[in-house]
């Protein structure tokens, strides 16, 4: 049997050279590098959006309706927003369901749970789960996944294919060296024999085949984009959401919070295994690449600004006010920026600081810049004293914390400040300008205190009004145009929805995902009192004893100020009853019969109340 | 003595032959309901009706699984399990109330779809395979609650729970799950169909078998007919 170490070479040339072009190949599918190219390449990645098209339905039924349809109104126009160019080839569903989910398809679909939302406070937080979401989508790793996953596959077809070639000569040749003799089988059965073998070998190969490609394909898609791509695409989209966030001068410190927040709550989930954003070894993960892209980014900060300390600004950028006082090429000193913080924790921070011009009345403007929105806001002030003291006129404005405030307010200070007064020569024209270029780049650069306040959503609402494209593919997708954004505010919409995820929660036996949940502070989201209660539930279904006794302890408090709350009395009166404490127990019950909004809950407490009775009778 | 081995592998050939039959003519199969059958469950600890034109499913003798035209198209389900090994780390008694059995009921809805009927060999070869029964599964992911309100079977507390989830083609389930501890039990009847069509046709089916339930004390010796 001389051809058998051949073919068995041969075989193992043709699988190492299918692993060896799989990592080629895969460069093929080049990430997106404008919204025009967003579209599929080939058979393969076609088949991917259709399929992402039926993916779709697993997550999003029918219209969404209520809160929802206005949660994802304002993500909608968020994601209109900050990535205009993306967005018309971009579509945000928001489902109503508590679980943290954040899922892209190749097509373009991104979906968030409103456990998600839940989960994040400011728009800052909303752009690093829609930065990780696009970048599945501009980097294609969804098809970059089925494929390498259809090279593993074939692989293992080819693979597996050599191990039966191999196996059948083997076969032929144990029937040889066992001397098994054509007139030991009969003539055309051996013929038989052997033609059955060839056939159940093909018909292996093809079965598997076609097996493992849709067993490792489009079924892999949808659970990756839910459970998480490999590694090392996770690392690529972590990188294009800090490099994204940089970009809008968004602290990268906001990427680590949020993930560390997820993370926090991940790692004390009852539940281990589940989606990628409530996974806790994937968050630990993205807290670690957060954190390197902190570090970097606080180093270049360093270095710029030591730069910045040695050598005289640009003027630029340091748009120096030229006022009489003002000498030409004086900068204004940048100081370090605290490290970790959010930018809106550190623009709130430097709310109250005025700029001020220094005591030696040289009328240069020296303060502490922490930030890109201070920079531009105190610049602005800067150009705004020099021209209301060159027109002997008006005030300096003061600088404000939110930065886009800021800007639209020194802009509007600087036009009225021109107005009132005549220009002198170039100097008020050049600060003017400039006032307004900074206000522009302020507004966007600077972060927004919160996803949708009521100031941002009319400005949000014109943006996607001004935006034709975007809404012309709202009208082709039959979804609402971004301006028909609910009035309700992001966080009165927010909270709307919030008890319906923490019951869910409650349901599901998360209890130290619920407890979390409820009790982390939230920045302006009106939590109905009664989220106060579930609290308490949660805390007394808890095992441990401890959180037990806590929970007590909050429905006792949280009915001193709810005392016709029916749930409050029955979750009072099940302590009591487990406690031994009978009497107690029926009169809670009694008062949550009689309270109860409706007859299946009369219909449990009634379960509860003979209950409580048999034993009332059992121990008289 | 050179023929011997030849006889021996030839009587253990036939043998273990012999066995397959055998086991082979043992295995359950599907059993058609050809008009209204009274039926008792394990240990004698209720009486149910099957309805007609029904099929049994080949099942332990501790659940029941009918259905009219397919698992998953419409099913009625009888499980039980022993107090101490319902739920994970939770120690039921005779006198858990309902609700307290019905949210750990959902949990365990949300956390798992039971295979009640095992996959036989022919579903998984051949042009059944193309269309396996797991995944017209629903989806325990997606399972989330409908309506839970008391209840009584055959004058004993119960929970019905309905609940609504999904399977990996998007296609919507309607359950409704009755529950109840009974003779040292924890007993789970529950009616599962697709929303679209079944689930509404062959509810009338299920309200009757419900109706119809009868728990029984427990025999405890000599239980066989």
């Amino acid at each position: 049997m001389r051809p058998r170490p051949t073919r068995r070479w041969l075989a193992v040339m043709v699988l190492l050279g299918a692993i060896a072009c799989a990592p080629a190949h895969a460069f093929f599918y080049e990430p997106f590098s404008d919204p025009a190219s967003m579209k599929p390449t080939d058979e393969l990645e076609e088949r991917i959006w259709h399929e992402a098209e039926v993916a779709r339905s697993q997550f999003v039924r029918g219209q969404p309706q209520g809160a929802t349809l206005g949660l994802q109104q304002k993500v909608n126009a968020v994601l209109t927003r900050q990535w205009p160019q993306w967005a018309p080839h971009l579509r945000v569903h928001v489902i109503d369901n508590a679980d943290v989910l954040a899922v892209s398809s190749a097509n373009g679909d991104l979906i968030l749970s409103t456990g998600m939302l839940l989960r994040l406070d400011t728009e800052e937080e909303l752009q690093v789960v829609l930065a990780r979401e696009i970048a599945h989508v501009v980097q294609r790793h969804a098809v970059r996944s089925v494929y390498a996953a259809r090279v593993g596959a074939g692989a293992n077809v080819l693979f597996q294919a050599a191990v039966r070639a191999n196996s059948f000569i083997g076969t032929v040749g144990l029937l040889s060296s066992f001397q098994v003799t054509p007139d030991m089988l009969l003539a055309d059965g051996g013929k038989a024999f052997f033609q059955a073998q060839i056939g159940k070998l093909r018909d292996n190969m093809a079965d598997n085949f076609i097996r493992r490609v849709s067993a490792t394909g489009f079924d892999a898609m949808v659970k990756t984009s839910l459970f998480g791509y490999s590694e090392s695409l996770e690392s690529e989209a972590d990188d294009f959401a800090i490099e994204e966030l940089q970009r809008k001068g968004i602290d990268p410190a906001v990427f680590v919070s949020v993930m560390q927040r997820l993370h926090d709550e991940a790692a004390v989930d009852e539940k281990k295994f589940s989606a990628f954003y409530a996974n806790a070894g994937r968050m630990a993960e993205r807290v670690s690449t957060g954190k390197k892209a902190v570090a970097r980014h606080a180093a270049e900060k360093a270095s710029s600004a030591a730069n910045e300390m040695a050598a005289p600004a640009s003027p630029t950028v340091a748009a120096v006010p030229a006022g009489d006082t003002a000498e030409p090429g004086t900068v204004a000193v940048a100081a370090p920026t605290p490290p970790a913080e959010t930018v809106t924790a550190a623009a709130a921070s430097e709310a109250p600081n005025p700029a001020k011009p220094d005591g030696d009345g040289d009328g240069v403007t020296v303060v502490e810049l922490p930030t890109m929105g201070s920079v531009a806001a105190v610049v602005i002030a800067g150009a705004l004293e020099a021209a209301s003291d060159s027109g002997g006129e008006g005030a300096a404005a003061p600088v404000v914390a939110g930065a886009a405030e800021a800007a639209a307010n020194a802009s509007a200070a600087a036009s009225e400040a021109a107005s009132e007064t005549p220009p002198e020569g170039t100097v008020e024209s050049t600060a003017e300008s400039a006032a307004e270029d900074l206000a522009k780049a302020a507004t966007a650069q600077a972060p927004s205190p919160a996803i949708v306040t009521a100031a941002l959503a009319a400005e949000m609402d014109a943006q996607a009004s001004s935006a034709p494209s975007a809404e012309a593919v709202a009208a082709s997708t039959g979804a609402r145009p971004v301006s028909a954004a609910s009035e309700r505010s992001y966080q009165e919409l927010l909270a709307s929805v919030a008890m319906s995820v923490f019951e869910a929660e409650l349901d599901a036996g998360h209890l130290n995902r619920a407890i979390r949940n409820i009790e982390r502070g939230r920045q302006n989201v009106p939590l109905p009192p009664r989220h106060r209660l579930l609290l308490a539930e949660s805390c007394w279904a808890h095992p441990d004893t401890q959180q037990a006794q806590r929970g007590e302890t909050l429905v006792k408090a949280y009915l001193q100020d709810h005392p016709d709350d029916h749930r409050a009395h029955k979750l009072l009166g099940l302590i009591a009853l487990k406690r031994g404490q009978l009497p107690q127990a029926r009169e809670h019950l009694e008062n949550a019969h009689r309270l109860a909004p409706s007859d299946d809950e009369r219909g449990f407490i009634e379960q509860y109340l003979r209950r409580t009775e048999q034993k009332l009778k059992a121990s008289l | 003595m050179t023929h011997l081995p030849l006889i021996d592998k030839t009587f253990t050939w036939l043998a273990a032959g012999l066995m397959l039959a055998s086991l082979t003519a043992c295995s359950p199969t599907w059993q058609n309901v050809r008009k209204e059958e009274r039926i008792k469950g394990p240990v004698r600890a209720y009486t149910a009706v099957l309805p007609e034109g029904w099929k049994r499913a080949p099942t332990d003798t501790d659940v029941l699984v009918i259905t009219r035209d397919g698992l998953f198209l419409q099913q009625i389900s009888i499980t039980k399990f022993e107090l101490d090994e319902a739920f994970p780390n939770v120690e039921l008694t005779a006198d858990t109330p309902p609700q307290e059995l019905a949210q750990l009921q959902l949990k365990r809805f949300k956390e798992e779809e039971p295979d009640l009927v095992e996959q036989v060999d022919e579903e998984k070869e051949g042009l059944l395979a193309l269309f396996p029964v797991h995944h017209a599964k629903p989806l325990a992911g997606t399972t989330e609650r409908i309506g839970l309100k008391p209840f009584v079977v055959d004058g004993k507390e119960a929970y019905r729970l309905e609940t609504r989830s999904y399977n990996g083609w998007g296609l919507a389930y309607s359950s409704q799950a009755v529950g109840f501890v009974h003779e040292g039990d924890y007993w789970v009847v529950r009616y599962l169909a697709p929303t679209l069509h079944y689930a509404q046709r062959d509810q009338a089916s299920f309200e009757r078998f419900l109706q119809n339930l009868k728990l029984k004390p427990k025999c405890r010796l000599f239980c066989s007919d």
